[in-house]
């Protein structure tokens, strides 16, 4: 029991002694990290039995007390439950394995061991935010993996851009962090307790009776606010495709499996509150669903090969939102899950790949890398065929299917979410199809330079996590498989301990077989068509955009100007108000002086040394005193 | 008259005498100006110790009616003599370094302080005029002399066009007083004013006013302050400074408090009218310091600015007003002095700011107390300044709006004040170009270096006194506080 | 007797450095130059040391009362509480690291520089202390001049100017606080017939009906006034900037670390307690000035190209989180504001102290000019993120507490100005990370060999580090002591 603080313990001191270890020079270091991580993940397996084990019972392990706000105490204590625990085993186990990969991958880079110290922070604060059981310690580590994340965007930092990108994807989540803040404000004022369950209840109990209280409302719509900028979702979107600016096993780790999610987590964790604001909630779903589309958009536009998964993950992203506008929390956790492993996996593969072609990122100059490349394109293949939900892969299907289910199971205007997911289906796999041809398929478009410098000659520490993690993909989906392939709901029995779970109205066959059928013949068709896109994408590539269409695409690849109109709207207006500098009150202060001295000035220009002057001023005042004096 | 009496104005008499007996001596040889120095200091000693030996002990002794040695005449006789006898030791280096050097400045000197000891005791307006003219004569004088330039005569000329006129002023309405009463007897004057108050009786008392305004240079009776401060020698200056300003507050004084025992009520007119020159001296003379290149003028400014200060204590009214108005005024003239003696012990005569640059490292000492000085006259703790303007923050809180809206704006003034005297200050701990002011003196005589350098050893002396006084008042305020309260309440 | 050293030791180190260096011109490395360091470093260790013991063993309240001006009713009393001691044990440790800071920097007239140091410190230490209000504005001018010679002595180009432009707008502050204190005084007295200046017997005025409504509300200016301007809030912050610049670096860690703390420190101790519903009158105004503050020193800071000005704005900012703190009138928004104090003094010392290290190094203190110093100097690296990350309130650091508590305050009297706070929280990510990335990260600007932080420096800097990550993630280590004093605190229970 007592062991679960080794959990974060294990990476935050690799973090510490990747920070200080100065002599640690070569693979040492990288390989400390992900020892470092290995721990934890195997702390986390202990942990996680031990709670099986122990029938499942949620228990809290308290270190100290930290702050009281009020009426509420707030500890530094973890607590454990099923959701604590898919999240810990999801973020040690997918963190090791790309760490694992790092060690190879990020060899020669300056600053080798600050990745590693970085990374491993990371790990440190993800399993913080995933194990608080209360708002504070989780809002600790919910800034942390901001933190991480500017730190590792930022990386390579001799390069301005990217120090622009870290902090744009910074200052964007902050925007929504400071919204989560004052949810949290409003939370312990009102209900006098951050604690996340007790919290929970007493706002059932306080807030409940008044229907959707206003109050409680509000509180859910801070807590999205967070959520979103943490998940990129509409509005906060911006800063992801900035973000793949940092090393591929980053975008693996930070920006697909884990931090991204990490909105997922928090909606998922204050369901309560979301409960008890069922407009708040149908707001998740419609802005998840628009996310869904968009981003899908975006990607399929998008050339460069990073930028494509980041949309990607936006996309899926607005899945699991959907999933929870549609109060399936389970269903989202578990697409959280399995998308973790599937696109953390198309992450290192095409790092592998970019690495492999000497940092080229455009999907155009690309091509016939099938059978230059095979281990990386079957695993990237399985990593696609999760994405995209298709068999054999079982990780997207069972997830996937099972949001889109849940979707019309609900009914009413859920079925036009439905209708969008689907057409998110078929966007997913256009996306990723196109992707794939542009990458593997076809002539190779790549001038000599930097070709083949390094292909296929990968080390195991690449070539293992890449094929765990595919192992991963084709079987996770059978903790949660559809019934009608016979598939038993594990993974949504585990939670239920932790989240609430409506069960599926009684199977219907025909029903069940239309929604599995549905989404699957969608994907399928998605592919030819993405062959023509590439075909025409790779035609027209260097023509500048003529008709709608190209136009449209143009517009796409630059996220439809989100970010021109946030320039416009928010950076600048600040910008020219902070201008050079020029404080106005200084001014003022100095033209306070200027004015006394010239006033000194005036009365010391009286002073002429006329001595009938002075005669005169001591008259003038004598009969001023005088009139004073009588009047 | 009793001898009683004799003893207590014993200070009076022996000032004189000593003035005389200067005067004789250098009728005699014009070149005995070290035997008119000693006469000078030794008669200026001997009136403070007489005036602490013989008159304290009988206070309150009226003699012949026309002065009273009372707590107040204590206080003032105390203040004019240490001043004067601290002035007449900073003097004599240079006076000694000159050529042909003048013993009739220690004579005036000495007149002048019976002058203002006989205005800090009059009981009467016959003293008060007496005194006065006596003062004011020997100011003319000093100012004119002692330093051989155009200016210090034209300076001279000034005061006295203009003081003649004050005083004009100032007998018209002493006449106005004494044409209701038939007395010129001020216990007698207020009670009359209290008994059938009438307009006549503002005129008078508005007209006397005026003299005195002009004496302490308050606004708008000030212009000649800068004029006369840079025209005069440091010494004369000093004397415009501090005796001359003591001399005229102690009789002021005295008729507010008679006026208050015998129950006359100034009308709001009135008090408004004091608030009024009071706080235009503040705002005057802390402009006209303000970016003042030439120390003298800037202190000039900075005294119209702090006899503003002190009408506040002196309009808030009360035992608690007038014994903070008297606390005050030792301050000041104990800050003014210093700041004086300093500027006497660079320069006799022209005193630019540029003189100061890098003091500290030519000469400590003077750099240290002119720093002391400065900082008192800016309020700054440690310094007697500092309580001076606690106290008076406290009197002027107590009483009516008028002197709450002064409070105000004594406030903001005093902030505005640390622009020159901080400056001052700054300069002085800057890197110093070697310009060695005391080239610009003459080069003197064997003899006379000889006598320079033990003057200015005593000057030395006087130097580090004044500022280890201003230091102690700062810190141990009490005893002063105390005498003062004890004094003014039994006097 | 204890209490009296605080005021003693500082006052005897700098008697014993002025002496040390009395000779105008040294050479440094003078057996006497050495000397008149190790006095000042002895002294404000000695502080510091005397303050923790205290604090550990828990012998707060303390206090002691020498006669002083009978004359007046002014005694020499000192008063050891929960507010105060943590405090004291600030300005112990800055103190300390001013000393250190100026070890290398400073070689003109080393002597006086530190006599200055430590006297202004024994002001500092009597505001902290004083339980007569005619002592604490005795302390509260006594640390003016000291600091003024420090920045008109020792300063960069504009030292001239900006000293000036420090001492009157303090200054005019100051003495409306003193004619206030006057005027408490005198309204008491009046009514009493026992005139005194002691604390706990003017802490009764307002409520006692001594004062009529207009006249509290009038003294409360006065005192909100002198305070408002150490702080400084929006609208008097002129001084701050030119002040912080031009200042030597230990002229800006006491500056940024202890003055302005007095500010705070006077409206937590006297302002509010002593006129609690004048105050409550005030407080929204006076939170929406913080809030001001807040917003405009942070788009201020955003603008600058002086990283020592930029952070001297960043102080503009994270000061109005005091304000608005104190006058939510709410105990956490009370809690938070002290909490932020302290650990705004840490950070932003040692802030000034590495942006000192950066200018004694790189001659400049523009931001064009700086770049690349992660790679060039590690350590300096490491340093300033961790100082970035303070400066923008991540959790873990003691700002994070002291804005999140204040935040709450807000919360609990004024959701907008809660709000309003919160975009604070965006500009100062804003401009620590432009701040951050411009000096620290890209390609050097210029040709240049850039020296590490040595031994020492590194000490001290991560010494104020870690302190600065105890307040944040223990704070009831300060909050449990700081709820001693309340019940002394809470005048009319404002607070």
């Amino acid at each position: 029991m007592e062991l679960i603080w080794l959990v974060p313990a294990f990476p935050l001191a690799g973090a510490i002694a990747l920070g200080l270890g100065r002599p640690l020079t070569g693979k040492s270091a990288g390989i400390l990290g992900s020892a470092a991580a290995g721990l934890a993940a195997a702390a986390a397996c202990l942990v996680a039995c031990l709670f099986v084990a122990g029938g499942q019972v949620p228990y809290t392990v308290s270190l100290w007390t930290w702050l009281d706000l009020g009426a509420a105490s707030q500890a530094i204590a973890f607590s454990v439950d099923a959701l604590a625990i898919v999240m810990i085993l999801v973020v040690t186990i997918v963190g090791f394995l790309i760490h694992l990969f790092s060690i190879e991958h990020m060899a020669g880079e300056e600053g080798y061991r600050r990745f590693f110290a970085y990374m491993n922070l990371f790990v440190a604060f993800m399993l913080v935010l995933v194990l608080a059981g209360n708002f504070l310690l989780l809002y600790l580590g919910w800034e942390g993996v901001g933190l991480c994340s500017f730190l590792l965007i930022g990386f390579w930092f001799r390069d301005r851009a990217n120090g622009a990108a870290a902090r744009k994807a910074f200052l964007v989540t902050r925007v929504g962090d400071v919204a989560l803040l004052l949810g949290m404000l409003l939370i312990a004022a009102s209900l006098g307790s951050l604690d996340i369950g007790e919290a929970s209840r007493k706002a059932q109990s306080a807030w409940a009776p008044a229907g959707s209280s206003s109050l409680a409302m509000l509180a859910a719509a801070l807590i999205l606010g967070g959520a979103l900028g943490k998940s990129a979702q509409l509005p906060l979107h911006t800063w992801l495709p900035d973000a793949m600016a940092g090393p591929s096993p980053v975008s693996a780790l930070i920006h697909a499996a884990t931090m991204v999610t990490a909105g997922v987590y928090l909606v998922a964790r204050a369901n309560a509150f979301f409960a008890l604001a069922p407009q708040v909630l149908e707001v998740v779903a419609v802005l998840g669903a628009a996310t869904l589309l968009y981003a899908g958009l975006c990607a399929l536009a998008q050339r460069d090969f990073k930028k494509i998964l980041a949309y990607s993950t936006m996309s899926q992203i607005g899945y699991m939102f959907l999933a929870l506008g549609a109060s399936a929390w389970t269903g989202a956790v578990f697409h959280l899950a399995t998308h973790a492993l599937f696109k953390s996996l198309l992450f290192l593969a095409a790092g592998a790949v970019i690495n492999a072609l000497g940092h080229e990122r455009d999907v155009y100059a690309m091509g016939a890398l099938a059978k230059k490349m095979p281990l990386l394109f079957w695993t990237f293949l399985a990593g696609a065929f999760g994405l995209t939900a298709l068999p054999p892969v079982t990780a997207g299907l069972a997830s996937k299917d099972a949001i889109l289910a849940r979707l019309w199971y609900v009914g009413g205007d859920a079925r036009l979410l439905w209708w969008a997911a689907m057409a998110g289906v078929l966007l997913t796999s256009l996306y990723t199809f196109r992707m794939i041809f542009l990458v593997f398929a076809g002539p190779s478009r790549r001038g000599g330079v930097g070709a083949s410098s390094h292909e296929g000659e990968l080390g195991p520490s690449t070539t293992i996590p890449l094929i765990a993690l595919a192992l991963l993909c084709l079987v996770g989906g059978l903790l949660d498989f559809p019934r009608l392939m016979g598939g038993r709901p594990y993974f949504g029995a585990f939670l239920a301990g932790a989240l609430p779970t409506a069960p599926l109205p009684e199977a219907d066959t025909a029903l069940d077989l239309f929604l599995s059928l549905a989404p699957l013949i969608l994907s399928l068709l998605g592919i030819p068509l993405a062959w023509l896109i590439a075909r025409r994408g790779l035609e027209r590539r260097d023509i500048a955009p003529k008709g709608a269409l190209p136009a449209m695409a143009a517009i796409a690849r630059e996220g439809f100007g989100f970010d021109r109109v946030y320039a416009f709207l928010f950076v600048r207006p600040v910008l020219r108000l902070a201008g050079k500098g020029v404080d106005f009150v200084n001014l003022a202060s100095e033209g306070l002086r200027g004015a006394t001295m010239r006033l000194s000035g005036l009365l010391r220009s009286s002073q002429d040394g006329r001595p009938r002057r002075y005669l005169g001023a001591l008259a003038l005042g004598a009969l001023l005193l005088l009139a004073a004096v009588l009047i | 008259m009793s001898i009683g009496a004799l003893f207590a104005a014993a200070p009076l008499i022996v000032l004189a005498l000593a003035g005389l007996v200067c005067l004789l001596a250098l009728s005699f040889s014009r070149r005995k100006a070290s035997s008119a120095f000693a006469v000078c200091s030794g008669g200026l000693a001997l009136g403070l110790a007489s005036s602490i030996f013989l008159s304290l002990p009988r206070m309150g002794a009226s003699v012949s009616g026309l002065l009273s040695m009372d707590g107040l005449s204590f206080i003032g006789t105390t203040i004019i003599l240490a001043c004067s006898l601290a002035i007449a030791l900073a003097s004599r280096p240079h006076l000694a370094r000159r050529e042909g050097e003048r013993g009739e400045y220690y004579s005036l000197l000495l007149f002048a302080a019976l002058g203002g000891c006989v205005l800090a005791s009059a009981a009467s307006l016959a003293t008060i005029f007496l005194g006065l003219e006596l003062l004011s004569v020997s100011l003319y004088a000093l100012v004119a002399y002692g330093r051989a330039s155009a200016e210090a005569e034209k300076a001279a000329f000034t005061y006295l066009i203009l003081a003649s006129a004050a005083s004009a002023f100032l007998l018209f309405g002493m006449g106005l007083a004494y044409y209701q009463c038939g007395s010129l007897d001020l216990a007698r004057i207020t009670r009359a004013a209290a008994d059938s108050p009438s307009a006549l009786w503002d005129v008078s008392f508005a007209m006397v006013g005026i003299g005195f305004a002009f004496k302490l240079a308050l606004a708008p009776f000030h212009m000649w302050a800068p004029e006369v401060y840079e025209g005069a020698s440091a010494g004369a200056a000093a004397v415009v400074a501090t005796v001359s300003k003591a001399a005229m507050v102690l009789p002021l004084a005295r008729i507010l408090a008679l006026a208050e025992t015998a129950g006359t009520k100034a009308g709001p007119a009135i008090v408004w009218t004091v608030a009024a020159l009071a706080g235009a001296s503040m705002v005057a003379g802390n402009l006209l310091a303000l970016r003042e290149e030439r120390v003298k003028r800037m202190l000039a400014g900075s005294s119209i600015a702090q006899l503003g200060y002190l009408l506040v204590a002196l309009a808030a009214g009360g035992v608690y007003g007038r014994g903070t108005a008297l606390f005050y005024l030792a301050a000041y003239t104990l800050s003014t002095l210093g700041a004086f003696s300093c500027v006497a012990a660079l320069s006799w005569g022209e005193a630019p700011r540029e003189l100061f640059r890098g003091l500290a490292g030519r000469r400590p000492l003077v750099a240290a107390v002119m720093t002391a000085s400065l900082l008192s006259l800016a309020g700054m703790p440690l310094t007697a300044g500092f309580v001076g303007k606690f106290l008076l923050f406290g009197a002027g809180a107590r009483s009516g709006t008028a002197t709450r809206i002064l409070v105000f704006l004594l406030a903001v003034n005093s902030a505005l004040s640390m622009f020159y005297y901080l400056r001052l200050v700054s300069l002085m701990y800057r890197k110093a170009e070697s310009v060695d002011a005391e080239a610009k003196e003459a080069g003197p005589s064997q003899m006379a270096a000889k006598r320079a350098k033990e003057g200015s050893l005593l000057a030395g002396a006087a130097l580090a006194l004044v500022g280890l006084a201003i230091l102690a008042i700062g810190l141990a305020p009490g005893g002063l506080i105390e005498a003062v309260s004890t004094l003014i309440s039994r006097g | 007797m204890i209490l009296a050293l605080f005021l003693l030791i500082p006052l005897a180190c700098a008697l014993v450095s002025a002496l040390a260096g009395i000779r105008p011109r040294e050479t440094p490395g003078r057996p006497s130059v050495a000397a008149s360091r190790i006095a000042a470093l002895l002294g404000s260790l000695a502080c510091l040391a005397l303050a923790l013991a205290l604090w550990l063993g828990g012998a707060v309240p303390l206090q002691l009362e020498l006669p002083w001006i009978p004359a007046i009713g002014a005694s020499f009393a000192l008063k050891l509480d929960g507010l105060s001691l943590p405090f004291l044990a600030l300005s112990g440790l800055l103190g300390s690291a001013a000393v250190l800071a100026s070890w290398k920097g400073i070689a003109d007239r080393v002597g006086a520089f530190h006599a200055c140091l430590a006297f202004t410190l024994a002001g500092i230490n009597g505001v902290f202390l004083a339980s007569d209000l005619f002592l604490f504005a005795f302390a509260w001018e006594l640390m003016l001049v000291p600091m003024f010679f420090v920045i008109d002595i020792w300063g960069h180009e504009g030292r001239h100017r900006a000293a000036i432009k420090f001492l009157i707008f303090t200054q005019s502050g100051g003495l409306l606080m003193i004619a206030a204190i006057a005027g408490l005084y005198a309204a008491q007295g009046a009514r009493t017939g026992e005139w005194s200046f002691a604390y706990d017997k003017l802490l009764g005025a307002s409520s006692s009906g001594a004062l009529g409504s207009t006249l509290q509300f009038l003294l409360m200016l006065g005192f909100f006034a002198g305070f408002a301007v150490k702080l400084p809030a929006f609208g008097l912050h002129a001084w701050l900037p030119d002040a912080h610049t031009e200042a030597p670096t230990a002229g800006s860690i006491l500056l940024a670390g202890l003055l302005l703390k007095t500010g705070g420190y006077g409206l937590a101790r006297f302002a509010i307690p002593l006129f609690p519903e004048a105050s409550r009158a005030l407080a929204p105004v006076a939170m929406w000035i913080g809030v001001a503050g807040i917003l405009w020193g942070g788009v201020m800071a955003l603008g600058q190209g002086d990283m020592k000005r930029l952070v001297a704005y960043s102080s503009v900012s994270h000061l109005g989180f005091v304000l608005v703190g104190l006058y939510s009138l709410d105990p956490a928004g009370r809690d938070g504001a002290v909490i932020q104090m302290l650990s705004h003094g840490l950070s932003t010392g040692a802030l000034f102290m590495l942006v000192g290290a950066l200018q004694d190094r790189l001659g400049t203190r523009e931001l064009a000019r700086m770049g690349g110093i992660m790679r060039e100097a590690p350590r300096m690296g490491a340093i300033g993120l961790a100082l970035t990350l303070a400066l923008l309130g991540l959790p873990g650091s003691g700002n994070f507490i002291g804005e999140l508590l204040v935040m709450f305050g807000a919360f609990k009297s004024d959701v907008p100005a809660a709000v309003a706070v919160g975009l604070g929280l965006v500009l100062a990510m804003a401009y620590a990370l432009r701040m951050f990335q411009l000096a620290f990260h890209g390609e050097p600007a210029e040709q240049r060999s850039l020296r590490d932080l040595g031994a020492l420096e590194t000490a001290t800097l991560g010494a104020l580090l870690i302190v600065l990550l105890w307040v944040g993630l223990y704070p009831r280590g300060v909050l449990s002591l700081l709820h001693l004093a309340l019940p002394g605190l809470s005048g009319g229970g404002a607070l």
